[in-house]
């Protein structure tokens, strides 16, 4: 049985570059790098390279090496 | 007999579809606690909370725990736009707070210098153009300036949030002409003094001028007793609303005595 080739991916996540690695298998989608990071993918919004990705479109938006994203959460404000 | 107060229907307005009673739109940033925050917007009656966005590490809570407080208000929620300066910037800003906080409302913020945090209103106006196309009910933060109110209002815009002064400044009405000019030339508009307001007199003079509403956080945040000022701030709006109603006496050169003169005693007529 062949290994698994594990792929390492770097990303900008907030501003701070971050070094994900997946399993070959894994399909690098928004959804599950969001999984990866540890978020609650219901409390928060997301844009990939400054475009907003709605939450519907998670499981079909390919994140690739040197993607920039921005997930932010409710806060105060005036 | 009644005294005479402000009734809800003398202050009830429509905003952006909403039947409403309070004209104080009330900033939930700044507060010493969540508690403070809590009372605080509590005490103004306020129906209108507006509220941001900002980058979230994997696992903080902060930012939820807020919204359950704000949502436990049970208010409607103005997200806004702050910190960005681009309409670029703003236009994403507004799709991801659709999103988190499921309105269409937006205050948008585009600003153009970082000293003064005064709006670009180039800026703003590209902005405002996209997020109406897409179903948006923009509340654009603008400077006090009837051109760009004219542009706003021909893309669309139901209401337009004029500066008083800068942002967090507490200088008030800098420009009173200049208010007045926007609120005369826009009967029709929800008009909103947005920004500048330090004190409850601020408050009541945007209020005496016409204006529908006004929207502050750091005066009522940053005082020493944010609750009673928030209570300070509910009457001053209420206060204005009730005297713009009522219609103010024209300014005289000349002193007119408001006791009549007719039977005062040892009053003579010289010849």
């Amino acid at each position: 049985m062949k290994d698994k080739i594990n792929l390492k991916v770097n990303l900008k996540v907030n501003g701070e570059l971050q070094e994900l690695t997946y399993s070959q298998d894994d399909t690098q989608v928004l959804s599950e790098v969001m999984l990866v990071l540890g978020y609650d993918e219901t409390s928060v919004a997301v844009a990939v390279n400054e475009t907003f990705i709605p939450r519907n479109m998670y499981k079909k938006t390919v994140i690739k090496e040197g993607d920039s994203l921005e997930i932010v959460a409710p806060m105060q404000g005036g | 007999m009644n005294i005479s107060q402000p009734t809800s229907q003398s202050i009830a307005w429509k905003i952006a579809g909403k039947e409403l009673t309070s004209r104080l739109l009330i900033g939930s940033a700044l507060y010493p606690s969540p508690d403070i925050m809590r009372n605080a917007i509590k005490a103004t009656a306020a129906e209108i909370v507006t509220v941001s966005l900002r980058r979230q590490a994997a696992g903080d809570r902060k930012g939820q725990d807020f919204w359950e407080i704000i949502k436990s208000l049970n208010v409607n929620i103005l997200p806004n736009t702050a910190g960005c300066y681009s309409a670029k910037e703003a236009v994403v800003t507004a799709q991801m707070a659709r999103e988190v906080f499921d309105t269409t409302w937006i205050k948008l913020e585009v600003i153009g210098d970082e000293y003064n945090l005064q709006p670009d209103p180039f800026e703003l106006l590209k902005a405002t153009e996209i997020l109406i196309k897409e179903g948006f009910e923009v509340f654009p933060y603008m400077t006090d300036d009837l051109v760009l109110a004219k542009r706003l209002a021909d893309l669309g815009c139901n209401i337009l949030m004029p500066w008083g002064s800068p942002i967090g400044s507490g200088k008030g009405l800098m420009n009173p002409y200049n208010l007045n000019a926007i609120r005369s030339a826009f009967p029709e508009l929800q008009l909103i003094v947005d920004a500048g307001i330090g004190k409850p007199s601020h408050a009541v003079q945007a209020m005496e001028m016409g204006y529908d509403g006004v929207l502050l956080n750091s005066a009522i945040a940053l005082s020493q007793d944010p609750v009673l000022m928030a209570k300070a701030f509910k009457l001053a709006v209420d206060s204005g609303r009730a005297a713009s109603m009522a219609g103010i006496m024209q300014e005289r050169d000349l002193a007119s005595p408001s006791t009549p003169t007719l039977g005062t005693p040892f009053w003579h007529h010289d010849l």
